[in-house]
């Protein structure tokens, strides 16, 4: 609080004492006082006001300067009215007050939204689980009667697998806690394990799997990282042109090895590119392929993050897009002692 | 060989024991979970197939039951894919951990696997159609006392056709099986190994064995 501000804020009361002091002088004047007891007059007069005020302004600085400190050094700035030192004059008290009831009242809420939010994980982790089960049951099923039919009921089944996958890692992604389960293995297994799952759409439009150079050792979480590189896979399949061919590759730089996923697709506006790992983005492509959401590359995005890892695009528009994911040395890892 | 399965959910119970009977397994189960480790021991199978989530009692105390009076081999298979239920059923004395949707195959694989390993003289896993057998652990076709090794794909083709005989399988389904034991063939690698596959079959005196269905698959 400054002294210019706080005088600008009690103009009037300055005004009304300035024009009291006036009128004083006035009548002391008027009554033919001598000039001397008119001057002790005003000077009294003078003196109150000043001290008045400054005691005022002293008060309400010490006060809410405290204030704005402790509000800047708090990190859960809604706890304010838990440490607030009560101030001594009216005004501060009825405003604390008030602060008070209303810290009490968000906190409650924000306990009720976080607890809400928290079950509803557990509800939608447990309904994964659930919904699991028919699924396997319906794809042995499928396993035992196999014919025309059961098996493009099978490709229907995989795709609703493959959108339980993505709400999994979806609540994962949100997960504060990191549970990731690193181990070693190949750049190969990686890319095996995310091409069987995709495998059916692949084969359908008459895709090709290329590699080069994947016997590369890494460590990652098998799980996510083949899930990555699947909704790689699944948007290559999507935004294709003929003969579709995704290409993997692998180079080490620096601490880190990059994994690069490559295809002959329709590629990215250069517009586009910036946003396409941003929640909810389809872009052009998106407009023109109504399966897009919006999700995957996001997703791909949120869970490298957590795990560490790099995840870059490239495009033209018209030749294809290439995905790079880098995976963190293994020993860069120890000497970051992970 | 015997499998007992250790599973709540009817409808994968009575699938999977299909699924191995063609296979040549036979299979038992029960309803009554409260003595389930009783049972699956008395049984005398060869292997055991053991769900997580399952009335009465947890799937690792079934574990742990077993495993305080036998070293049958147990695999684990649950939808509860978290890392902590497959650390705890390895640490239980599960021989392996197969989490769902698992890949029929793939589950039959990890079996072979173990039960070659546990018991000293592995039985060959064989099916038969029509007077022809294929013998899975050794690759090779046999008819009226001749015998003929295949290749990896030419396998792979003849026990998805032979698993689901009478049934047309679709080409895509075909490449889709060999992908799933990492053979990433196209469509003209397909042709090949169907070519070859019919020439062999003919070799051993059955020409037609190995019918297309135009614009939809083969069939045995």
């Amino acid at each position: 609080m400054k002294v210019k501000d706080y005088a600008a804020d009690h103009i009037f009361s300055f005004l009304c004492l300035v024009v009291s002091g006036l009128l004083v002088f006035a009548l002391l004047w008027l009554i033919e006082t001598p000039m001397v007891f008119i001057f002790f007059v005003e000077s009294i007069l003078f003196t109150a006001f000043v001290c008045a005020f400054l005691y005022d302004y002293w008060r309400r600085r010490s006060f809410y300067n405290q204030l704005w400190e402790i509000l800047e050094r708090l990190e859960e700035k809604t706890l304010i009215g838990e440490i607030l030192v009560q101030p001594g004059f009216l005004d501060g008290q009825i405003f604390d007050e008030i602060l008070r009831r209303l810290n009490k009242y968000q906190n409650d809420r924000l306990a009720d939204a976080e607890q809400n939010s928290q079950e509803y994980q557990e509800y939608l982790d447990s309904w994964v689980h659930e919904i699991k089960t028919p699924i396997a049951a319906a794809r042995l099923i499928v396993e035992n009667h196999k014919n025309p039919t059961t098996l493009r009921i099978d490709d229907e089944l995989r795709r609703i697998d493959s959108f339980v996958e993505q709400v999994l890692y979806y609540a994962r992604s949100a997960a504060v806690e990191k549970d990731f389960k690193v181990e070693k293995t190949t750049l190969q297994a990686l890319v095996n394990s995310a091409l069987k799952t995709y495998s059916k759409p692949l084969i359908q439009v008459g895709g090709r799997p290329v590699f080069s150079g994947l016997d590369v050792p890494v460590c990652a979480d098998t799980k996510s990282c083949a899930f990555i590189i699947g909704q790689i896979i699944s948007n290559s399949i999507k935004y294709r042109t003929e003969n579709l061919q995704v290409s993997f590759s692998a180079y080490a730089k620096q601490n880190a090895v990059r994994l690069v996923i490559s295809d002959n697709g329709i590629g990215i506006s250069p517009a586009d590119l910036p946003r396409v790992f941003d929640k909810g983005f389809t872009g052009d492509n998106g407009r023109r392929y109504s399966k897009s959401t919006g999700i995957g590359l996001y997703l791909c995005k949120k869970l490298c993050n957590k795990m560490n890892m790099d995840i870059m695009i490239q495009s033209m528009l018209g030749e294809g897009t290439t995905v790079i994911l880098s995976f963190p040395m293994e020993s860069y890892l120890q000497e970051a002692g992970l | 060989m015997k499998l007992f399965l250790i599973e709540d959910e009817v409808p994968i119970r009575e699938e999977l024991s299909q699924f191995f009977e063609k296979y040549g397994f036979q299979c038992e189960s029960s309803d009554d979970f409260h003595g389930i480790a009783q049972l699956a021991l008395a049984s005398g199978a060869d292997l055991i197939l053991l769900d997580i989530n399952l009335p009465y009692q947890d799937g690792f105390q079934v574990c742990r039951e077993i495993r305080q009076s036998s070293h049958v081999p147990i695999i684990v298979l649950t939808s509860r894919n978290t890392d902590f239920d497959e650390l705890m059923s390895l640490n239980i004395g599960a021989d392996d951990f197969v989490s769902k949707p698992y890949n029929a195959q793939v589950l039959l694989v990890r079996i072979q696997k173990l039960l070659s390993r546990a018991s000293e003289t592995p039985d060959s896993v064989v099916l038969t159609h029509k007077g022809l057998t294929l013998n899975l652990l050794k690759a090779e076709i046999s008819y009226n006392g001749q015998d003929k090794k295949l290749t990896k794909n030419e396998m792979g083709i003849l026990r998805l056709l032979m698993v689901n005989k009478g049934n047309i399988i679709p080409r895509d389904a075909i490449i889709d099986d060999l992908w799933q034991s990492e053979e990433f063939i196209d469509e003209n690698t397909l042709n090949v190994n169907i070519v070859r596959l019919r020439k062999t079959l003919a070799e051993i005196g059955l020409p037609d064995y190995l019918e297309t269905k135009r614009g939809l698959g083969y069939l045995v």
